[in-house]
């Protein structure tokens, strides 16, 4: 009985380090999604570095999840045009779905227009990204830490039950 | 074909360019049949050209960035890796009556560079012993590409030569590379008028020479006299049907005093043909 408590409790305690692992992922992200924006509108603005160039610079940098889906619109950029329908086939494992679509949409409109438009639109993208990294830290500290430390609650409490 | 200029064309044009050897110009106008130059023959296509297509060139050309090259799509041009040029016409955006860009862009013209290795035996006493020339070509004579091997020759003699590339034609730079070869001692302002060129880089610069491609109006033969003045010599072209057409023109009369040689080029029998030289150079 003891024994199948503690494996209760690990495994309680595994799923709530699962669902933390999730909510900090997408904190994650964010967290990267905001600092490549805003370093896309430092490139923009100082030397107009073409996107692709950055992409290229930021994803030698870094090797994560948010990087490994840029390194798949330098993939697609190769082939040719840039369309809608390829770049919003770029997946992010660890992303939730309203993040993402952050970055695909910014992805669908770069380099389609002049540098001051383009800055407006990106401007706007780093904004929302900033948004989102507030909204995903927040509900990380709150319910990524909070289902971690119930789960080994409960863990516990088994634990203690069948012992 | 050049890897650089396949990945310019979309798969619809690329298979009706490729069997034709030595292409030298694309033409790609919306709504009209292809056309494609090589040295000897002009191509027209049965294939007739969609916005698509152009949208393709400019994605490609851009790096999928247009922010990144505003500048020069507002002097109507992109330059590409490889030399090759794409220029552009369409619809001029304008604020304050100043052209601030192009947009629905209705045709291109892809220009592959000729880097010809090989120079006529004529002018090889000019290039002995430099000194200032003018290169008198009609359009499409070759007098980019003379220009460009002479500065080549030139200054892989050791002497320190400023090249004025305004529109980016000599040294095709691209992110800051010179794509095309203009010898070891070659300074490349690039993408600035010739007059405020002359006014910052040559004070800066202290080349022995300066090359630059189409004289053009009196500012520019101001600022060309003031280097001559300087002790610098100029290598020079003009647009011409011939020497003597460029001397009896009045606008160049103060541009003759200055120059010591001239070459004069031909579109017969193929582009780049030697036609004249007069070399008053002591050689």
């Amino acid at each position: 009985m003891l024994i199948l408590g503690g494996i209760i409790c690990v495994a309680s305690a595994f799923i709530g380090l699962c669902i933390k692992k999730i909510y900090k992922g997408r904190m994650q992200f964010c967290c990267e999604m905001e600092k490549f924006i805003e370093l896309v509108v430092r490139e923009i603005e100082s030397s107009k570095t073409p996107f692709i160039r950055i992409v290229e610079e930021y994803t030698t940098l870094s090797s994560n999840d948010f990087c490994n889906g840029l390194k798949c619109y330098i993939d697609i950029s190769k082939t040719g045009v840039l369309s809608a329908d390829k770049i919003q086939s770029i997946s992010w494992k660890t992303a939730d779905k309203n993040d993402e679509n952050i970055i695909k949409s910014m992805l669908v409109s770069i380099g389609k227009y002049d540098s001051k438009t383009q800055l407006e639109s990106v401007r706007k993208s780093l904004d929302m990204a900033r948004k989102r990294l507030d909204f995903q830290t927040k509900k990380y500290n709150k319910e990524g830490v909070m289902a971690f430390n119930l789960s080994v609650l409960i863990g516990l409490v088994v634990l203690i039950i069948f012992a | 074909m050049k890897p650089e200029l396949k990945k310019l064309l979309s798969p619809s044009i690329y298979n009706n360019t490729y069997r034709l050897g030595n292409v030298t110009e694309i033409r790609i106008r919306i709504g009209r049949s292809l056309v494609v130059l090589s040295r000897t023959r002009r191509v027209k296509c049965d294939y007739i050209c969609s916005k698509s297509d152009i949208e393709y060139v400019l994605a490609v050309a851009s790096g999928h960035s247009l922010y990144a090259v505003e500048e020069s799509i507002r002097l109507g041009y992109i330059a590409c890796e490889g030399g090759i040029r794409v220029g552009l016409v369409g619809e001029a955006v304008t604020n304050n009556g100043v052209l601030v860009t192009l947009k629905n862009i209705s045709s291109v013209v892809i220009r592959v560079p000729t880097e010809s290795g090989h120079i006529s035996s004529t002018i090889l006493p000019i290039l002995n012993n430099f000194t200032s020339t003018l290169i008198v070509s009609p359009p499409y004579g070759g007098k980019t590409t003379l220009l460009r091997e002479m500065v080549k020759r030139i200054s892989n003699h050791d002497q320190d030569i400023l090249v004025i590339d305004e529109r980016n034609e000599l040294s095709a730079t691209v992110n800051g590379i010179a794509t095309l070869d203009l010898g070891d001692n070659t300074d490349v302002m690039m993408g600035v008028d010739k007059v405020s060129c002359y006014e910052s880089a040559v004070r800066t610069m202290s080349p022995r020479i300066i090359a630059t491609d189409e004289i053009f109006g009196n500012r520019e033969i101001d600022c060309i006299i003031d280097a001559k003045r300087c002790g610098i010599s100029v290598l020079a072209t003009v647009h011409g049907s011939s020497i003597d057409s460029v001397i009896s023109d009045k606008n160049y009369a103060r541009l003759i005093p200055i120059m010591d040689n001239y070459i004069e080029l031909s579109i017969l029998p193929k582009a780049g043909t030697v036609s004249e030289v007069r070399c008053n150079c002591l050689c």
